[in-house]
């Protein structure tokens, strides 16, 4: 077996088992590692990540062309499903065991806790994303303009990213 | 309001948080599926939750907003993919236990696909601007997205108990102080938990 490719291996299930919160909260971690390894420079890194934000799903995805860049092909996929499988299986236990228990009073008590937090966090969410996404009037356009066309018409969502970004380049050019 | 919802396979918001989950019309298989592979393939800027409430809350209702905050909260609480843990644990929600494996695939194919082509592109070399271009503009919208569903999560927020303490402290504690999101989770969690807990009747 590759070494290589056991490193990849370990490396991605230790991070996705340390990653509470998501990806996103494990991303220094995922850095040093990577530059330890000497599979990416923090450079690389930090642009793969940032590239890799384009693509639908999970933040995740990074791991990709980090283990593409260790051990070709074969290092892509076992950084997938490293960071993802174990995880995964968890969620699947998890959910077994609580849908047995979430009729009961204090799952749906938790239920009705939960709301709140999900909006504190969520208000978090854009407040962060706001500080390193909105940097001039522009993008503050395009963040209301979105928050706009959300909430008075139904103009679904997978139209609006292609837009915004169509938007992007277009900005781009003219600079 | 059910016979609306399954004419127009929209439902109001009212009908969304009312009906949902216990109540709502069962989604077949065929349906779900092409909700998986929508949200695998065009939650653009890695925010599949943002794309599960608008499908399965606001536009089908096959969610309520409390279900969302349930599955948001325990994909967050659980390590991995918040998305992967969201969409297996609003599953059985939306009555498919056993398809919830199966639904994956969808859901994961197309980023997997995009995750290679940029891995073979960064491999070559290249760079293009244009991508990162279209980021700025990605991430704006981005901003308005999380901003519009922290709207609409509002009314369902408002029924608990100390909702505004819950929701300042989460929000401070995570987007000012930059403290730990599991640990904020369990703390403020738990107060809202005791303030919400179960009451006998009297």
């Amino acid at each position: 077996v590759d070494d290589v490719l056991v490193q990849v291996g370990l490396t991605f299930l230790r991070l996705g088992l340390l990653s509470v919160g998501g990806f996103d909260a494990v991303i220094a971690e995922v850095q040093r590692d990577v530059t330890q390894h000497g599979w990416m420079s923090d450079a690389g890194f930090a642009r793969v990540y940032a590239l890799s934000r384009i693509l639908p799903g999970s933040g995740s995805y990074a791991v990709v062309p980090v283990g593409h860049a260790a051990a070709g092909w074969q290092g892509a996929l076992m950084a997938f499903l490293a960071i993802n499988v174990p995880t995964t299986l968890l969620a699947f236990a998890v959910m077994a065991g609580w849908n047995r228990i979430r009729a009961n009073a204090w799952p749906r008590a938790f239920r009705t806790a939960i709301t709140p937090i999900a909006l504190g966090l969520t208000v978090a969410s854009a407040f962060v994303l706001g500080r390193t996404s909105i940097h001039d009037l522009p993008t503050l356009i395009i963040a209301g303009a979105t928050v706009f066309l959300m909430q008075r018409t139904r103009l679904p969502i997978p139209f609006i990213p292609p837009a915004a970004g169509a938007i992007g380049i277009a900005l781009g050019l003219l600079r | 309001m059910q016979a609306m919802r399954e004419e127009h396979g929209v439902s109001t918001d009212a009908g969304a948080t009312a009906l949902a989950g216990e109540e709502g019309r069962v989604p077949s298989f065929a349906e779900r599926f092409l909700i998986w592979v929508a949200i695998g393939t065009f939650s653009f800027g890695g925010r599949p939750l943002n794309l599960m409430y608008d499908e399965m809350v606001t536009r089908r209702g096959w969610l309520s907003r409390e279900d969302y905050a349930e599955a948001f909260a325990l994909g967050k609480l659980l390590p991995g993919n918040t998305g992967i843990n969201a969409m297996i644990l609003a599953a059985p929600l939306i009555r498919h236990p056993l398809p919830a494996a199966v639904l994956l695939v969808p859901y994961l194919v197309p980023g997997l696909i995009g995750a290679l082509i940029l891995a073979e592109l960064l491999a070559s070399g290249a760079r293009y601007e244009w991508i990162e271009h279209a980021l700025w503009g990605i991430g704006a919208a981005g901003v308005g997205i999380v901003a519009s569903i922290a709207f609409d999560l509002l009314p369902a927020a408002r029924s608990a108990r100390l909702w505004l303490v819950s929701a300042t402290v989460s929000f401070v504690a995570t987007a000012i102080l930059g403290l730990d999101l599991f640990i904020v989770l369990v703390a403020v969690g738990a107060a809202s938990l005791l303030a919400n807990r179960p009451r006998k009747e009297a």
